[in-house]
């Protein structure tokens, strides 16, 4: 009897810790072409936005700017308000390319950080998985490499509010997208356990940049 | 393509000055700093990426003190300032504050100094850590400040300054980092020696 127990409990929480992510979603069938956050979804743009990063109670604020050339090719740069380049890089069909950055930016595990989290929001026909339904949202799944990527539309305006990156049954990286400006959502990224936020703010371009 | 950002304004060629005129400029601009207390100016400042088609625009208030108090106020596209001293840098951003020791940043520090020497003009002339080049350009003074220094080199490929050719005051700095991109920042009502309030340099 006390074996039945201990095994019922081994098993009950082998199960519970492998359930899978998606076992409250419904399922849905029928197949979808590939995913593109709508916001991404014109031939080119260009983008400024008021940065901030909260990195291990470490704050920092600057200009973000974001500029689509095709599709899957995104170049961005993060400077001081003073003008200086803090990071410059681009990402090319998934991979991220360093053109310029501080000392203590220029190193590989913060860079590839930066392809995974970037590229959350910033790719174009990513291959949809599986698709379900989530109350009043659809929820598409892509994978890049190992990592899964569960996308959160709004089923009534078809809208992108959050993608969630898992690493095993692990919820990594989230980013929520706030529609306040109709060309580009404002984007919150959050690591797991807080240790580092990026939040990116849209400038109003008609009154923020001027034409070269 | 170092050379067109020399070269300024397309159309526009630049005159090298001779050794005396350079000498006539650095007095000029030494008599100018050395009368100096206190500056105010509005300035717009344009932030160019090689990779945009439109510069990043921003638009504040600069108020000096002597000898080391700067104060950037950026009205536009977001409130922020930022004043630098002798010792420290201190931002506030929307309500948020942040206090950076000059002492322990040797490339803030000198960023600093740059600064203070940038609004008061002479003391960035300075062959021991600059080549620089003496140019007229449209009735103005261009200085273009090429870094010797390796550390600050790989972060400032040039800088170039414009004086008013009657008040010797910078007006137009530009800013040139190695990729090229660049940021210029032009001065407009300028008001000399006025008095600005201690309290637009405190640390709050």
């Amino acid at each position: 009897m006390r074996n039945f127990w201990l095994a019922s409990l081994l098993i009950g929480f082998t199960l519970g810790g492998c359930r899978s992510y998606t076992h409250r979603f419904t399922p849905m069938d029928q197949a979808v072409g590939p995913f593109t956050p709508a916001f991404l979804d014109t031939a080119q743009f260009e983008h400024t936005f008021r940065a901030r990063i909260d990195a291990r109670g470490h704050g920092m604020t600057g200009i973000f700017v974001l500029k689509k050339i095709t599709d899957n090719h995104y170049r961005m740069a993060l400077l001081t308000e003073l003008g200086g380049t803090i990071l410059a890089f681009e990402l090319a069909n998934g991979t991220l390319h360093l053109h310029q950055a501080i000392e203590p930016l220029r190193q590989k595990p913060v860079l590839d950080l930066l392809e995974k989290d970037f590229l959350l929001f910033l790719q174009d026909d990513a291959t949809i998985k599986n698709q379900y339904v989530h109350g009043t949202e659809l929820v598409f799944e892509t994978s890049t490499g190992d990592d899964r990527a569960y996308h959160y539309l709004r089923q009534s305006d078809g809208e992108l509010v959050r993608t969630v990156r898992m690493v095993g049954a692990r919820e990594r990286t989230s980013v929520t997208y706030d529609y306040r400006h109709p060309t580009f959502p404002d984007i919150t990224l959050s690591h797991r356990g807080g240790k580092l936020n990026i939040f990116l703010f849209l400038l109003h371009e008609d009154s923020d940049v001027e034409t070269r | 393509m170092a050379v067109s950002t020399v070269a300024g304004t397309a159309g526009t060629q630049p005159a090298s000055l001779s050794a005396s005129e350079i000498q006539t400029l650095k007095k000029n601009v030494a008599t100018q700093a050395s009368g100096l207390q206190s500056l105010e100016s509005d300035f717009v400042q344009l932030k160019r990426l090689e990779f945009v088609d439109n510069a990043i625009k921003s638009v504040g208030k600069l108020y000096f003190k002597a000898p080391h108090h700067i104060r950037w106020e950026y009205t536009s596209p977001f409130s922020y300032y930022v004043i630098f001293d002798d010792t420290r840098m201190f931002v506030n951003d929307g309500g948020n504050t942040k206090n950076v020791n000059l002492a322990s940043n040797a490339l803030l520090r000198d960023i600093n100094g740059l600064l203070a020497g940038t609004v008061q003009g002479d003391a960035i002339f300075d062959d021991k850590r600059f080549d620089i080049a003496y140019h007229r350009v449209e009735g103005s003074y261009r200085t273009t400040f090429t870094p010797k220094e390796k550390a600050l080199a790989r972060y400032i490929k040039q800088i170039e300054m414009t004086f008013d050719p009657s008040s010797y005051l910078v007006t137009r700095i530009k800013i040139v980092e190695p990729s090229l991109d660049h940021t210029e920042i032009t001065f407009s009502a300028q008001k000399r020696n006025t008095r600005i309030p201690d309290e637009k340099f405190l640390a709050r």
